[in-house]
């Protein structure tokens, strides 16, 4: 096993731990492995990453996202001049990076269940077991600081005096155990009001807002942002902004460098009593806590939900029971396994984003051009499709696929059939309407009819790439659906949409061409729906 | 008889629900307990209770003499072995011996030394460096049998411990057993199994719905019945005779 930097550190501090009457070499034991296991975990966020082998991921390639966030966070610092608003755009963009990627990354921590088994069947004490918890978590937030508020402070010593660099790195501890605190605050809630289930399924959708921030919030937000206009804000005090710890921690630097007002010394206050006060309220609620996640040791149940609109739908587009089934079957799993989705949804808000970057590009440095085939950029959205198909070959419960086998099953076509139903319900018709939406605020109803050409045309294809991509469904582990399809799929798929793509272009330069195309959409789709799927296995 | 075990008037409530009710039994040194009941019935929470997992429970429990409430020492003294084993899934069988071994205070290189001799009774040595969530039910409950023992326990507790685990392997650990009863180790043997438990247990505790309705020796037991067979007794005590009606039902929905 290797020995860890942050062990190394530790082992200073060794003869304080003895003082507190802590086990230090099991203290060690139990943080060594668990760093150890870190290192092997697969990360949430890294979806191009397989399951790391052997902890050999260097400490930069694992945290480079964070880096590249903490570069964009040093812009606000280096740019703005107001203390105020710079820390205000700072700690704002701290928290919630840092509280997702804590809820994301680190929430098994804070929801361990299994640990107790394995720790507390053993000759240890409670308080060295919960100090190892907490100097995991503590250790896991620092990594995560160095990179996300490394590249800040470095523009801090830039831009000011030493003096406050002290200042920035305790108001940095105080932020982490706030936003700590904060976080197990709410699960304390949720699992006190609710079943586990809910707990699991909130942090599953934050997990996927992260995946979906990191992939493409980058873009959209050095797009938005206009460096100079932030030069030149400056605060304005007001009452409520005692209640929103964001703009607190400006203070210090404000008074540091502008000298002090009332509010101010009221806000330097505040970020040193909150946290404090809400340690020692957690400590006293800790207890409760461990109870509380015995609700998480059972198996979740799914609430014995209705699903109506679901229903009503598989019995109004199926005919046949089986592909009626597959529909319901493949609804049914795209709903609960929540690492397919942490797949899939990251896919599709590329889908929603390529074409939105288009416009916005279209509008840089002005008013939005309109040439008229802007349309043409919702095509992106099929192409996303391909991924999408890939994907749902895959599937966290995948050994379940043998009954397909053991079944003695043969109405593939009818499975596949459902399936494509169910990913068009569940996935491709709200990205369109989703666009469409986008589209009609940015033109208004200039494209209504393309859009809805679009919706028709995508739902027409669907067999065709369904053909090229698909195989047993939910039939594979979802480890290994980071291997690459064969590009010659994908340029098969690429071919298919640019050639749609090219037939709307050519009908809408016709004369009542595009109302044509629609007609003909519309009696096509049914036929091939009815054979393509027959030659799939 | 050194007494080695006593549960003095234990209850638990998980909600509105009481999953042990007034349970009071001891248990001397050497003896080996097959501790029995229905799922659900209030075996593993006894176990938990005894181990320290579960702290909010009524009356006392005695572990080598030692009110356990707000201990933890005992354990150093006691084994476990759980039916589903909680392990570090991505630590190899190596890592996993050593860490177990630094919990409880024993020497790194003799405790892996002993581990893997320990496992090649049961033919899994050879995965010792082997990452544990590549391990089949069997190989994994193998480890956790050997982790249980690792330290040398004066008492053993098994709560369904041959889950998975192949026949050969089975008759090994039964003999295991025998022999460590030698050695004066008290087992507790907690399962729904009843063959094993008949062949092993020189003592049977029957619990249902969370109350102790069976307490003595296998011969007491087995010479109040004319059907000496624990199914039987078990049958009897738990009042369940609806096995041919309930049996008949499954094939009527199997053939419908």
């Amino acid at each position: 096993m290797n020995d860890f930097f942050s062990l190394r550190v530790l082992d200073l501090l060794q003869g304080m731990f003895k003082k507190l009457d802590i086990n230090y070499e099991v203290l060690r034991a139990i943080l060594k492995t668990k760093l150890i296991l870190d290192g092997r975990r697969a990360p949430v966020i890294n979806t191009k990453e397989k399951r790391r082998e052997e902890g050999k991921t260097s400490l930069l390639k694992g945290n480079l996202l964070h880096l590249i966030f903490g570069v964009f966070l040093a812009f606000f610092i280096y740019f703005i001049r107001d203390e105020m608003i710079r820390m205000m755009y700072f700690s704002g963009a701290f928290f919630i990076m840092t509280t997702m990627y804590l809820i994301s990354d680190f929430s098994f921590v804070l929801l361990d269940t299994s640990d107790k088994n394995i720790l507390m069947t053993k000759p240890l004490d409670s308080k060295t077991v919960s100090l190892a918890k907490v100097l995991h978590i503590m250790i896991y937030m620092l990594r995560l600081n160095t990179f996300i508020a490394g590249p800040s402070l470095i523009a801090i010593v830039m831009t000011s005096s030493p003096l406050t660099i002290p200042v920035f790195i305790l108001e940095i501890i105080l932020m982490d155990l706030l936003i700590f605190l904060i976080t197990a605050f709410i699960y304390l809630l949720v699992l006190k009001f609710f079943n586990g289930e809910l707990l699991r399924n909130i942090i599953n959708a934050i997990q996927i807002m992260l995946t979906i921030l990191v992939t493409i919030g980058y873009q959209i937000a050095i797009r938005m942002i206009d460096f100079t206009d932030l030069q030149n804000i400056s605060y304005k005090f007001h009452v409520a902004h005692y209640f929103n710890p964001i703009l607190w921690f400006g203070a210090p630097f404000e008074i540091m460098s502008n000298g002090g007002k009332g509010y101010l010394y009221v806000f330097t206050l505040l970020i040193l009593v909150v946290p404090i006060v809400s340690f020692i309220l957690y400590l006293n609620l800790s207890k409760n806590m461990e109870s509380l996640l015995l609700k998480l040791e059972g198996e979740g149940k799914e609430k014995a939900s209705k699903h109506r609109i679901e229903k009503l739908v598989g019995m109004l587009i199926n005919r046949n029971e089986i592909s009626r089934q597959s529909f319901k079957f493949s609804n049914a799993m795209f709903r609960s396994d929540r690492n397919l989705k942490l797949k899939i949804y990251p896919a599709l808000s590329t889908g929603v984003l390529l074409p939105v970057l288009m416009i916005f590009n279209m509008g840089v440095g002005g008013e939005i051009e309109i040439r008229g085939s802007e349309y043409l950029f919702l095509y992106f959205n099929l192409l996303i499709f391909s991924s999408v198909y890939s994907l749902v070959n895959y599937s966290s419960a995948w050994q379940g696929s043998y009954v397909f086998v053991s079944s003695g099953f043969r109405e593939t076509s009818e499975l596949y059939r459902g399936l494509m139903q169910a990913m068009a319900y569940r996935f491709f018709i709200p990205l369109i309407i989703l666009n469409g939406i986008v589209y009609t605020i940015v033109f208004r109803f200039k494209f209504l009819i393309d859009i809805i050409v679009l919706l028709i045309a995508s739902i027409a294809i669907m067999p065709l790439i369904g053909k090229i991509y698909l195989k047993l469904p939910f039939s594979k582990p979802l480890d290994e659906s980071n291997q690459k399809d064969s590009y010659a799929k994908f340029f098969l798929s690429l071919g298919i949409v640019g050639l749609m793509a090219l037939i709307h272009f050519f009908f809408r330069a016709l004369y009542m061409g595009i109302w044509i195309y629609l007609a003909v959409l519309i009696l096509v789709l049914p036929i091939i729906w009815k054979f393509i799927p027959q030659g799939m296995k | 008889m050194t007494e080695v075990l006593r549960l003095d008037h234990v209850s638990k409530s998980f909600g509105n629900k009481e999953v042990l009710k007034d349970i009071t039994f001891s248990v001397n040194k050497g003896e080996i307990i097959g501790y029995i009941g229905s799922n659900g019935a209030g075996k593993s929470t006894t176990i938990k209770i005894i181990l320290g997992l579960v702290d909010d429970y009524q009356g006392d429990v005695y572990v080598l003499g030692e009110n356990i409430r707000g201990q933890y020492e005992y354990k150093r003294r006691i084994g476990y072995v759980p039916e589903v084993s909680d392990m570090y899934d991505n630590l190899t069988a190596y890592e996993y011996l050593s860490f177990i071994a630094m919990l409880y205070g024993i020497e790194e290189d003799k405790a892996v030394a002993k581990g893997k001799e320990m496992m090649s009774v049961f033919g899994i040595e050879g995965a010792i460096h082997g990452r544990i969530h590549t391990f089949s039910k069997g190989m994994r409950q193998k480890l956790s049998l050997v982790t249980g023992m690792l330290h040398n326990p004066e008492i053993l507790f098994l709560d369904e411990p041959l889950g998975g685990i192949d026949a050969n392997s089975v008759l090994v650990f039964r003999e295991i057993l025998k022999k460590l009863k030698e050695e004066g180790k008290t087992i507790f043997y907690s399962s729904h199994i009843l063959e094993v438990v008949e062949k092993l247990s020189d003592r049977i505790l029957v619990i249902n719905e969370g109350k102790i309705v069976v307490d003595g020796t296998m011969a007491d037991v087995m010479s109040k019945q004319t059907d000496a067979s624990l199914e039987s007794i078990f049958n009897e005590v738990t009042g369940f005779h609806d096995h041919e009606v309930l049996a008949q039902k499954y094939i009527d929905a199997f053939l419908s």
